[in-house]
């Protein structure tokens, strides 16, 4: 394969604060999702692979040269950061436009390529309008059109589908997917597995600095579902179910709340809980309001895994 | 990608929005200011009073001093400190670091589109307002003096421009730092006698306009002016070498670390 974004022992400080430390990853055309929870140093990356950033310790190489203040190399790349750093008092086309020849392209190719990356997020009707008068979701598709406009062979995308509708968040994800059978390199960063789920299969899961695990999406989510459960249950039954669960295997433990209809349910097998609790309910005839799990999100599996809670 | 295009390029893009801010509109008011009071002067009747006199003498250099001394610097400070410190402020200094042209063209070409906006500005109400002033004064060299005053003015503003970019780049709190500059050190260093008063863009301005020299009074020893040659190159490479030395530290500056919360 050819991997177009190589990092080896990558580290960045800021003072005294960690942003990432000893990151060595070979990154190829297709999508690859980096997924952190808040602070992980996911921007932090896509900072240093854009450019804007130098390392403190370590390498970073796109196309086999330094990012940095590298303009011939910054050619090649689509930022989109993760700040809704926007000119706001300069109408959607001029922002785009400027982008385009900022990479390089002639007034003319600015102008038509422009127009096209704002039909490609839905903005050609509004194009003359101030990027001010735009609700956000409206920006971050200026901002993707800002990203594309100059064809880029790598993206760096921060974030791009926070804000967004759920109408444009398919449409953009399917505009991520075309770029990536085009043959670009498409880095993704976000918080929310699900949202990469639908993109890649090539997860990269950081955090506090560090490359945690990096692999098939399958293998994320099999971490995901190892790691302890907490499930609520309200139900007007809930002791009876309490008492028929705390007998059964994938149960380890099992908690009333003070409102007597609230079961907090620990387990480290999700989907055989769900199976036994169904079966149960449909044998005795029992009465569930309303099913929950608590930790069921990215932070969770993260504290899990580094061991902060077990 | 060709530094030249990336000047041309970022001179373009710029200019029409300088124009457009907020800022430019407050600058181009203040610069009409001595032309209401010019015109107020003469069509007050005043103007009849202060021909041939040493308080018409003053008013003139009063006059050139507001636009020199006053005007320039601060417009220069508020602009050129502004010239990356905006982008950093709305975090669109992206956009500029991630470009495909060399940082240097970037800077220069958004310095040029500044500092020719801020020359034009300034000139919006000194022309027209020095030209009814040599009328109101009957001075007899009065289009000689307008464009003589108006290079100067036109200089001055692009060197301090230059100091003013040069310090938002380099250093936080650039404005307070600016306005102890302009108020503080060109005003006190005056009064100083030998090389000291070399040290400010002030000396070589009034080495090039006699009218703002002190010519009586108690201080009128203290002024040793450079010779006009002297006086215009020096000011043209403080406006190169600030521009350099700007260029060179956003050329090398890490612009992505304001937010560590990712």
């Amino acid at each position: 394969m050819n991997y177009l974004l190589r990092t080896e022992n990558l580290s960045k400080w800021y003072g005294n604060i960690l942003g990432v430390s000893d990151l060595s990853l070979e990154i190829g055309s297709g999508i690859t999702g980096l997924l952190g929870p808040n602070g992980a140093g996911k921007s932090t990356f896509m900072k240093l692979a854009a450019g804007q950033l130098k390392p403190s310790l370590g390498s970073i190489t796109i196309a086999g040269a330094k990012p940095f203040a590298n303009h011939e190399i910054l050619r090649i790349i689509g930022f989109f950061p993760e700040h809704d750093a926007i000119y706001q008092n300069w109408p959607a086309r001029d922002f785009v436009r400027f982008n385009a020849g900022l990479h390089g392209l002639s007034v003319r190719q600015a102008e038509t390529e422009s127009m096209k990356a704002l039909a490609l997020v839905g903005l050609e009707d509004v194009a003359e309008r101030k990027a001010a008068t735009f609700s956000f979701g409206m920006k971050q598709r200026l901002r993707l059109a800002a990203c594309l406009v100059h064809d880029p062979d790598v993206f760096l995308l921060d974030e791009p589908l926070r804000g967004i509708d759920p109408l444009w968040r398919i449409r953009i994800s399917d505009l991520i997917r075309s770029l990536a059978a085009n043959g670009k390199t498409v880095l993704i960063s976000t918080h929310v597995l699900p949202e990469l789920e639908h993109l890649t299969e090539e997860i990269v899961l950081i955090h506090q600095g560090k490359v945690f695990a990096s692999g098939n999406v399958h293998y994320i989510r099999s971490l995901l579902d190892r790691h302890p459960h907490l499930i609520n249950v309200i139900s007007p039954d809930a002791r009876l179910l309490a008492a028929e669960l705390i007998c059964r295997d994938p149960v380890n433990g099992v908690e009333i709340e003070a409102d007597g209809k609230t079961l907090s349910l620990r387990t480290e097998n999700r989907d055989l809980l769900y199976r036994e609790l169904t079966r149960l309910v449909v044998e005795k005839k029992l009465a569930v309001e309303e099913l929950s799990s608590q930790d069921d999100n990215l932070q969770s599996v993260f504290d899990y895994l580094t061991g902060r809670r077990l | 990608m060709n530094a030249w295009t990336g000047l041309v390029f970022t001179f373009k893009s710029y200019y029409v929005p300088i124009w457009k801010h907020k800022r430019t509109r407050v600058f181009i008011f203040f610069s009409l200011l001595p032309l209401l009071i010019t015109m107020l002067v003469y069509f007050a009747g005043i103007s009849t009073g202060l021909r041939g006199t040493w308080q018409g003498e003053i008013y003139f250099s009063n006059f050139l001093a507001y636009y020199l001394q006053f005007f320039s610097p601060l417009l220069a400070l508020f602009t050129g400190v502004s010239l990356l410190g905006d982008e950093i402020d709305d975090r669109t200094i992206i956009y500029l670091t991630g470009s495909a042209f060399p940082r240097f063209s970037i800077l220069t070409g958004k310095f040029l589109a500044l500092s020719s906006v801020m020359i034009l500005v300034a000139f919006a109400g000194f022309l027209p307002a020095m030209l009814l002033t040599g009328m109101v004064l009957d001075r007899s060299a009065v289009f000689l003096e307008t464009v003589n005053a108006g290079g100067v003015l036109a200089l001055s503003t692009l060197a301090y421009c230059a100091l003013f970019t040069f310090l938002g780049i380099f250093m936080k709190r650039a404005v307070l730092f600016g306005l102890l500059l302009v108020f503080g050190w060109e005003n006190v260093v005056q009064y100083l006698p030998g090389l000291t008063q070399k040290l400010t863009v002030n000396y070589y301005v009034k080495s090039l306009l006699p009218n703002l020299q002190q010519s009586k009074g108690p201080f009128a020893f203290l002024m040793q002016p450079a010779t006009p040659l002297a006086a215009l190159l020096v000011l043209l490479f403080i406006a190169l070498i600030f521009l350099f030395a700007a260029g060179l530290i956003f050329s090398f500056r890490e612009y992505g670390s304001q937010t560590v919360n990712d």
